[in-house]
């Protein structure tokens, strides 16, 4: 775990972490006193400094969390002091401490390189320096908050506290976390040593008696401005739903005007405080173990496939084309792009363009990258060159004929062993199935817009689907690091069912009278990244309505919905992708809720219905998550939550809808339905899968 | 019960609240004492039955901090017996000072008292002593807590109030503001503020603007605009949200001034007048205080004044004229519309957008302002009422005897 060894030659001490591959466990008695060991031996013999350094390639040292969830608080306390009375003995021992940093420094790493008196880094974009533990309310746990903020100001280190921004090498230098960078890796213990021989004594800034924190000290006028703007931006970009960001904010305020020993106590307790919040745990168990897990299962389906995707038709050249052309790229996989003409085609490709021209501006990536992947995005006439790719893809509109008619003209020209995948929300597998000659290697996939930004897949097949075509579509996804969630014939994919619930209950709030505004700001509060509104306005009137069109969701339809519908859709008002929907898109401006709607809808109710109505928009998804998920085992559910979060942006901090349900209790779930049913009709009667998920 | 009279209300005009203001040379303990000086002059008091000073002052740091009201008596050649309190309601302690006095009074505890209050936001920066209101996150960030303009400016949205409305109410408090200083109308109130020599530093209220157009007004910029877009909007929004926006109305021209100056006023039993001669001008009929939705935080004067009246037993038509405290136009445009009252029988001459506001003593001027007109028109019954920051109103109803 921990390794001491002693340059003999300058007396210099070198301990370096060791986590083998697996995280470490600080809060472990065993592992503590073994570094307290170690760190006694470099502190109390003739050593004229210390050296903290990583035997580990990928990160200098991380903390494993998932077992802290099952300590109690009194345990977090005792075993997070221990750990902090190390690091305090380490920047107060006397001895100048160096920290060479010689891979990504995170989490708990930092936290080790931050009681150091001096850090070195070697110069590199691959180097991640940060505390990204906090977007799941995981807060510094010894010190390292304050001692980041003392450091380089309490301005600069909002950004890497409130919202996890990691800093390459080089903007660590910037701002100040990193001291010194050398050119390679293997300069760093040398200027380690040469600066310690410089260093007869050490001490951190903060215990020197005339300390003030860099930039204003929190009760400064500059200070005070600072947390007043920080309070309120915090709250208008989370919505209040961050807990996480809160107590880092709380803690940072009350800490911040103490000395270190005392400050460090308060941030432990703010540390354990979030911990043991229950979103933590949700976030966790969501967004890194049910990730884990879905990696992993995808892995399974596809570990006897060999060889890798070279090249990928794409046919429609719209936003998920271009967005995918654009993901196949930077992947290094190269793209036949195609659509009705040139001109589309090209329009498609620019997508490309525009974002990695942002990307070179902004000194993200070198010129040479960006024409080597520009170039791999290659415009095709027809299908030719179809016949070469392993993957063809058609992304076109919504729209049964048209898909098959692609389908048809695709299969006869691609040769049998190319995949040909179909990328829809809704549309019947059967249907589009018939039109491909060869069925065994044809599926559907389901790509959430814009791909880039997102995580998800869902993938769809049936038994006649063959095995190898299914490994090869999870390792496209793969490849375009997607994490696929595979289905068996779940057609309409379960999330185009959360996501359908989620906008039709929207539109019934905006029949029934409440405000558009409160709609929106409603979904928010609950923890919804988008409206239920703007996610109507993202698929398009002509988009939605070709899907709902088909039988299986007509009836799900209600008649709210396709009133709503045709009064847009009589307003001229189709959604984003023409400029004008619910909102309103001017090209230079954030988008705005259209002032037609007051005439449209008028508005009957008032800010006293958002409660109601953020648990109408929760609990519509969650039912229809429930009537949707059709697998009965209880082991399944997870994938439910963690779908429902990456693919119908359900809140993350619920752990997800299922999650959701256990969270708050069955009798809360089954009286809020009943009354909701009671009002609102059967939509919110509890579904039978109910009885899976409650005991 | 007893009953609680005012015998004298006296006050120092205002001076622009900044560096280039008259009374920015003036040490704020100064305004008091030389008010101090004024009532023992006026009514040939005898100090010595002045049984306490009650101040508000909503920056209590420096000059103003350390219990200014005591010192102040001190310092003004009062005898050593009276002692003094400073206390902090925010807009309203100037009116929280005096319902104080006269509950001590009513209560028996007091027979006679010196209310009033002092703010000079020259010398000492309105949001100069800080607080965990806006810049603790424990408190701040549950508490929704936005800044007093936005707060109006949210008024405005979520009542309709376009920025024409609010100009126009702003145009008329600098006309009456300015008919009545030509009238003479504050003379009898105002003290002017002197130097050393006696040589006068201040004789009227500065900050009036008889020019002042909805024109020349339609071409200031609005004031609390980019603090709402730096993210109190939003928050506002977190709390109204059936609002997709905040319109920013309020500006420099319709905002209450950043403004200097203390005012006084003596409250005793009706044992004084058979003690001392002197002849009470009007009695307190009733006061309230009552928090209200901290966001939003300026409609507080609706339910204090409902809350007042009931205790008094008035109906909203008893009352002959009404001071409603000009903080932002949107504020005083409201309280009409909810207490459908018209606009004649409010701030007939001007108020705080014309003649600004200086915090800790507006409560105390603008009493004695509704008492002076009352007494000009021969009226009985008149109401002041303030908005105050995080979500309260305060209102106190006099009747003149
Ligand atoms: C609104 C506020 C921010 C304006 O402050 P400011 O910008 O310093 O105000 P100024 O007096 O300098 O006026 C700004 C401009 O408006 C102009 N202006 C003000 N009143 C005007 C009028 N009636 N007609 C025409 N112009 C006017 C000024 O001439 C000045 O113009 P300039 O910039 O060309 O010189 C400030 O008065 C304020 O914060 N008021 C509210 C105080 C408060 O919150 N009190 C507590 C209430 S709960």
């Amino acid at each position: 775990m921990f390794k001491y060894s002693l340059d003999i030659k300058d007396q210099v001490a070198v301990i370096s972490f060791d986590h083998q591959g697996k995280p470490l466990n600080y809060f472990d008695s065993e592992t503590l006193s073994l570094l307290e060991q170690i760190l006694a031996l470099a502190i109390n013999t003739e050593d004229k400094g210390i050296i903290l350094t990583s035997l580990s390639q990928n990160a200098f040292t991380t903390q494993n969390y998932e077992v802290l969830f099952k300590y109690t608080k009194e345990q977090l306390w005792e075993s997070s002091k221990a750990l902090q009375k190390v690091l305090r003995k380490l920047e107060t021992c006397g001895k100048p401490v160096v920290a060479a940093l010689n891979a990504s420094t995170l989490g708990i790493g930092l936290e080790f390189a931050l009681a150091a008196h001096y850090r070195i880094a070697y110069d590199s974009s691959q180097l991640q320096i940060g505390f990204p533990d906090i977007q799941l309310g995981i807060l510094p746990l010894a010190g390292g908050a304050n001692r980041l903020a003392r450091k380089i100001g309490i301005t600069a280190s909002l950004p890497y506290l409130l919202e996890a921004q990691i800093a390459t090498a080089v903007e660590a230098k910037e701002v100040g976390i990193i001291d010194q960078l050398v050119p390679d890796k293997t300069d760093i213990l040398a200027a380690a040593k040469a600066w310690i021989l410089n260093q007869p004594t050490s001490m951190q800034p903060w215990d020197h008696k005339n300390y003030k924190i860099p930039g204003g000290e929190v009760l400064s006028p500059q200070g005070i401005q600072l947390f007043s703007t920080t309070i309120a931006s915090l709250r208008s970009k989370t919505w209040g739903n961050n807990e996480g960001a809160y107590a880092m904010l709380r803690s940072l305020y009350e800490s911040l005007q103490m000395p270190p020993d005392r400050a460090f106590d308060v941030e432990r307790r703010y540390f354990i405080y979030s911990l043991t919040h229950p979103n933590t745990y949700n976030l966790y168990h969501s967004l890194v173990k049910g990730k884990e897990k879905l990696v992993k299962l995808a892995s399974q389906y596809c570990s006897k496939e060999k060889g890798s995707i070279k090249q990928v038709g794409i046919i429609g050249a719209g936003s998920i084309g271009a967005s995918l052309a654009y993901c196949c790229a930077k992947a290094g996989i190269k793209v036949l792009l195609q659509d009705l003409n040139k001109e589309l085609s090209e329009k498609g490709r620019n997508y490309t363009h525009e974002l990695l021209y942002r990307q070179l501006i902004a000194n993200k990536i070198s010129q040479e990258k960006y024409l080597e992947i520009i170039q791999r995005i290659e415009i095709a006439e027809g299908y030719k060159g179809f016949e070469n790719c392993e993957i063809v893809i058609e992304t076109v509109f919504e729209e049964v004929s048209l898909k098959r008619q692609i389908l048809k003209e695709l299969s006869s020209f691609c040769s049998p062993q190319t995949v040909i995948i179909s990328n829809t929300a809704a549309l019947t597998y059967l249907e589009l199935q018939q039109a491909v000659i060869n069925s065994q290697s044809y599926l559907i996939t389901h790509f959430f817009s814009p791909i880039e930004q997102t995580t998800l897949v869902e993938i769809a097949t049936n038994d006649q689907v063959s095995n190898s075509t299914l490994a090869r579509a999870i390792k496209f996804c793969q490849a375009i690091e997607k994490i696929p969630l595979v289905l068996p014939t779940a057609i309409p994919f379960f999330t185009f069912h959360l996501l359908l619930a989620y906008m039709q209950e929207g539109a019934c709030l905006l029949e029934e009278g409440f405000p558009a505004a409160l709609i929106e700001n409603a979904a928010h509060l609950a923890g919804f990244e988008n409206g239920p509104l703007a996610t109507i306005d993202k698929f398009g009137l002509e988009q939605l309505t070709s899907i709902l069109k088909q039988t299986t969701l007509n009836q799900a339809v209600t008649e709210s919905f396709n009133s709503v519908i045709e009064k847009m859709y009589s307003a001229g008002r189709l959604g984003k992708k023409l400029g004008k929907g619910f909102y309103d898109y001017p090209e230079t401006e954030l988008p705005k809720l259209s002032p037609e709607l007051k005439k449209l809808f008028p508005a009957t109710q008032n800010s006293s219905a958002a409660p109601i109505v953020k648990q109408r928009l929760l609990l519509s998804v969650v039912i229809a998550a429930l009537n949707r998920w059709n697998n009965q085992e209880k082991d399944s559910l997870w994938q439910a939550d963690i779908a429902s979060i990456l693919g119908a942006g359900f809140p993350a901090f619920t752990g997800g809808v299922f999650n959701f349900v256990s969270r708050y209790g069955n009798n809360y779930f089954i009286e809020s339905c009943n009354n909701l049913q009671q009002t609102y009709g059967n939509r919110f009667a509890v579904p039978q899968l109910f009885n899976l998920i409650s005991n | 019960m007893r009953e609680a009279y005012i015998y004298d209300a006296v006050r120092t005009p205002r001076g622009r609240g900044k560096p280039d203001g008259a009374l920015y040379e003036v040490p704020p303990i100064q305004l008091v004492v030389q008010l101090l000086h004024a009532l023992r002059e006026r009514n040939n008091l005898d100090t010595n039955l002045v049984e306490d000073i009650i101040l508000g002052c909503l920056t209590q740091i420096n000059e103003q901090a350390s219990d200014i009201a005591k010192l102040a008596g001190q310092t003004a050649g009062y005898p050593v017996n009276v002692p003094g309190v400073t206390l902090d309601r925010f807009c309203a302690s100037g009116l929280e000072s005096v319902n104080m006095a006269a509950a001590y009074v009513m209560s028996g505890q007091i027979d006679l008292i010196i209310a009033g209050g002092v703010e000079s936001m020259s010398r000492a920066r309105l949001g100069a002593n800080g607080g965990s209101w806006y810049t603790e996150p424990a408190v701040a960030y549950p508490g929704h807590y936005i800044p007093q303009g936005v707060a109006a400016d949210l008024i405005a949205t979520l009542y309709g109030y376009s920025r024409k409305d609010v100009d126009e109410y702003a145009v008329l408090s600098h006309q009456r503001a300015a008919a009545a200083q030509r009238a003479g109308k504050y003379n009898k109130s105002i003290v002017p503020v002197k130097d050393v020599n006696g040589f006068t530093i201040l004789d009227h209220d500065e900050l009036v603007r008889p020019e002042t157009t909805v024109e020349g007004l339609a071409k200031l910029k609005p004031a609390f605009e980019a603090v709402g877009k730096a993210g109190f909007d939003k928050v506002a929004l977190q709390r109204y949200p059936e609002l997709d926006e905040i319109h920013h109305v309020h500006h420099a021209g319709n905002s209450s001034g950043l403004a200097d100056g203390a005012a006084l006023v003596m409250i005793g039993s009706a044992q004084i007048a058979e003690k001392t001669g002197l002849k009470p001008r009007a009695k307190i009929r009733s006061f309230a205080v009552v928090g209200s939705e901290p966001t939003i935080m300026l409609t507080g004067p609706v339910p204090s004044s409902r809350k007042a009246l009931e205790r008094a037993g008035l109906s909203v038509e008893n009352i002959d004229l009404f001071e409603v405290n000009e903080a932002f136009a949107a504020v005083v445009l409201y309280y009409m519309q909810e207490m459908n009252i018209p606009i004649e029988k409010v701030n007939v001459n001007g108020g705080a957008i014309a003649l600004g506001h200086p915090i800790g003593a507006t409560g105390a001027m603008t009493l004695g302002k509704l008492l002076d007109e009352l007494e000009e028109r021969n009226l009985q019954l008149g109401l002041c009422t303030l908005c105050v920051g995080g979500g309260m109103g305060i209102t106190t109803i006099i009747e003149r005897v």
